[in-house]
């Protein structure tokens, strides 16, 4: 933020100078403008030569000073002016990183088959962000029409369609979604159904007493829930006491909040996803959040480790430091052995002792070094022989 | 440092680029302006000086044609000022939109990141020539004024001339560019010389390249002296193909090369990174998410959540470093949630594990007994074995 604020400091003074710069122009060269018009004036109207030399050679010395005066401040006060716009590119390359730090190392993408398939993820994040029609463009210009087809756009097709209708505040299209796809969505155990009918029934409560009627025949729809959500159904249909006096200024005011849409808008995307066998969330918009977060300490790390020359970060094998990426992004177990501190892989699993203590396969064999067919557990006295340790899976 | 300082540079450092070229322009107009007047002035102060009554009308149209000059000069000065000015209000935008990174309202940050990406995915498209869809999405979005389209464009016009085999474009661009392209010591306008003198020897203007050499073949550094021999040695065959080492010189690909290197230079004095942001960002990202379960054969666990799994970015990531971890970090396979303290790991007889709250829903679904959601296999709670991670 200070190095927002820094550099906008540079750009509010540039401007300001900059103005009064030019106002200062404007206001010599309309002065001189004025000045050389009258002495062309007084001068038509001098018949007498000596007058006339007398005064053209007067008037003239006179503006002449003037005119020098505004060449000089036109020109050195523009050149003075190149200190402030300077001193803008200073800040931001003060506060600024240039170049991403050094991270980029090696070309990411430097297959046509791997441009194909970051192609491809980014038409999937912009199906689902709505933009159908860039997707269509990008299919065309990169050329991927054999991989991206109408089977692959049409979900999307119909999510967004539904979301759009949520976002107008229309429940409708979702509802019908949920009536065809009802035995998956129980399945998952999805109260989405009910959500939709909570939020219809509370715009019919919106509509006043008029629509009493209405709200009571709709109030049906929540019979099939009546074992799941009783209790919120109680509290629903409690509000109808306001339907008089409108929810604003009731206990259920809360039921009015534009969270609620949101909220439904989130969980609609949420079970449309698990239905289709989707991830929840957009795998590039997933890579790029972390990619985001981790940035700063990588950075950091490179450049410390410019001055001891071991080679830049990402031509390793594993990173150099820990980035939380937080619980939600966690997609994987990370088992990583207490003894060796490595990371447990397909040829080196972990390994369950008999009493209870986990260790990697090869700290395993190293235990085993004596070779006398009995090993003690690093953490508790008991022993074994290394093959009455089990393999896990994770 | 937050990723904002990281990611942002050249969304601030372009338009400042452009604001520089646009002073140092209006300068030289100021100069040329300032000069005439002065002429003008002067020439005025020597009638003044030597006057009669004969010359009046001469000093007179003299001192009218100064007005008029000092009006267009006027008119110039205000013209210039709007561009400046607007030029300094394009670069404050931006500023204040990148504000919005640390805004307390929730809402407000959420559009601010959807936008970034959008961004990156403009400037991504740009550098590989997607044109239209860089324009597209930056119509939907509403974020023409955030991207840098305008340099992209004219990039865009000059690859396609070099793309045609025409090489005046490109040229016209390097003495706009003078200056700055002699500052990082471009080879830019050499290659482009050098391609016209290999062309005309392919269409056997032998004594036109000739000339062509000696006008533009001059102040050579010693790399280029020795390219520059090579291409002569194309004069010496009849027909160029005869030989295996003239094919180089002759192929497509220099055409390529050239391409290559002029985008180059134009990232370079435009203050735009060699690589674009989505790949540094992307770099970062899926090797901070890369586990070596995303690789394996025998135990791997496919989740379809991770990015790394997801078919496409599994391809792109595997040059890519894994993730560090220095303590180990459990989830359950068959919900997802963490195994912790709070959620023990339990060891089926077949190796598999899962926390002590899958195997309570595993019973509850399958009267008493537990199936292994990934072997099939059913087993009774009492087989089941306790594990101790530290």
């Amino acid at each position: 933020m200070d190095s927002l604020v820094a550099v906008e400091k540079e750009i509010d003074k540039a401007l300001d100078l900059f103005e009064n710069f030019y106002d200062g122009v404007d206001q010599n060269l309309n002065k001189a403008i004025d000045h050389l018009v009258s002495i062309i004036n007084d001068l038509t109207k001098i018949e007498s030569e000596q007058t006339f030399k007398l005064s053209a050679d007067d008037s003239i010395s006179m503006c002449k000073e003037q005119v020098r005066e505004l060449i000089k401040h036109y020109s050195d006060k523009h050149k003075d002016l190149h200190a402030n716009i300077s001193k803008i590119g200073k800040a931001i390359d003060k506060n600024f990183v240039a170049d991403y730090g050094n991270m980029s190392h090696v070309n990411l993408i430097d297959t046509v088959e791997k441009k194909m398939h970051l192609n491809e993820a980014i038409c999937e994040h912009l199906l689902r962000s709505g933009h159908l029609e860039v997707c269509d463009t990008l299919v065309e210009e990169a050329g991927l029409v054999k991989k991206i087809d109408e089977d692959k756009k049409r979900p999307f097709v119909q999510m967004n369609y539904i979301l759009n209708k949520l976002k107008e505040k229309d429940v409708s299209p979702a509802l019908d979604w949920c009536q065809i796809n009802c035995q998956e969505l129980k399945a998952i155990n999805s109260n989405l159904e009910f959500k939709l009918h909570r939020l219809r029934f509370i715009q019919l409560i919106q509509q006043g007493p008029k629509a009493q009627l209405e709200v009571l025949k709709y109030s049906r729809n929540f019979t099939q829930f009546a074992n799941d959500c009783h209790k919120e159904i109680q509290r629903l249909m409690g509000s109808l006491i306001y339907l008089n006096s409108g929810l604003e200024n009731s206990p259920y005011s809360c039921y009015l909040g534009a969270e609620l849409w949101e909220e439904i808008e989130e969980e609609f995307t949420k079970n449309a996803c698990k239905l289709m066998d989707l991830p929840v969330e957009c795998p590039l918009d997933v890579c790029i959040n972390t990619g985001c977060r981790a940035l700063p300490a990588l950075v950091n790390i490179v450049q410390v480790m410019q001055q001891t020359q071991c080679g830049h970060i990402l031509s390793k094998d594993e990173l150099p430091i820990e980035i939380d990426v937080g619980q939600n992004y966690r997609f994987h177990s990370v088992f990583s052995c207490p003894i060796l501190r490595q990371q447990t892989t397909d040829s080196n699993p972990p390994m369950r002792l008999i009493c209870g203590h986990v260790i990697s396969k090869d700290a395993l064999t190293k235990l085993n070094n004596s070779g006398k067919n009995r090993i003690k557990c690093p953490y508790c006295p008991m022993e074994q022989a290394p093959g009455e340790a089990k393999q896990m899976l994770f | 440092m937050d990723d904002m300082k990281i990611i942002e540079h050249s969304t601030l450092k372009v338009p400042y680029e452009h604001l520089n070229k646009l002073y140092r322009n209006v300068h030289k107009t100021i100069d040329r302006d300032c000069s005439s007047i002065n002429q003008s002035m002067n020439q005025i102060d020597k009638l003044a000086k030597s006057a009669d009554l004969g010359q009046k009308s001469e000093l007179l149209a003299s001192l009218s044609s100064l007005v008029e000059k000092l009006h267009q000069v006027k008119k110039r000065s205000i013209e210039m000022r709007n561009q400046e000015k607007d030029l300094i209000e394009i670069l404050k935008k931006r500023v204040n939109n990148l504000k919005d990174h640390s805004s307390s309202d929730l809402a407000t940050r959420k559009l601010f990141f959807k936008n970034r990406l959008d961004r990156i995915l403009i400037d991504y498209f740009l550098r590989n020539s997607y044109y239209l869809s860089a324009e597209s999405l930056a119509e939907k979005a509403h974020l023409k004024q955030m991207t840098n389209i305008d340099v992209f464009l004219i990039e865009k016009e000059i690859c396609e001339s070099l793309e045609s085999r025409e090489t005046q474009r490109c040229l016209n661009w390097c003495i706009e560019n003078k200056s700055k392209l002699k500052k990082i010591n471009s080879n830019l306008e050499f290659t482009l010389r050098q391609q016209e003198f290999i062309e005309l020897v392919r269409e056997q203007k032998c004594l036109e390249a000739v000339h062509h050499a000696r006008k533009y073949f001059v102040n050579l550094n010693p790399d280029q002296l020795v390219d520059v021999q090579k291409s002569m040695v194309l004069l010496a065959y009849v027909k160029c193909s005869d030989s295996l080492c003239n094919q180089e010189l002759l192929s497509d690909s220099r055409w390529t090369y050239l391409i290559g290197l002029f985008k180059q230079e134009n990232y370079k004095i435009n203050q735009i990174p060699e690589q674009s942001a989505l790949e540094t960002i992307l770099q970062s990202g899926l090797s901070a998410l890369k586990t070596p379960t995303c690789y394996q054969k025998v135990t791997a666990v496919f989740n379809h959540n991770c990015p790394v799994c997801n078919p496409n970015f599994n391809q792109i990531a595997k040059p890519l470093p894994f993730a560090y971890c220095s303590n180990s970090k459990l989830i359950d396979a068959y919900t997802g949630e963490a195994i912790n303290e709070h959620n023990q790991p339990m060891m089926l007889p077949n190796g598999h594990v899962y926390g002590y709250n899958s195997l309570v829903k595993l019973m509850s679904e399958n009267d008493g007994k537990i199936r292994c959601p990934r072997s099939k296999e059913t087993f009774e709670y009492g087989e089941v074995q306790k594990v101790f991670i530290l």
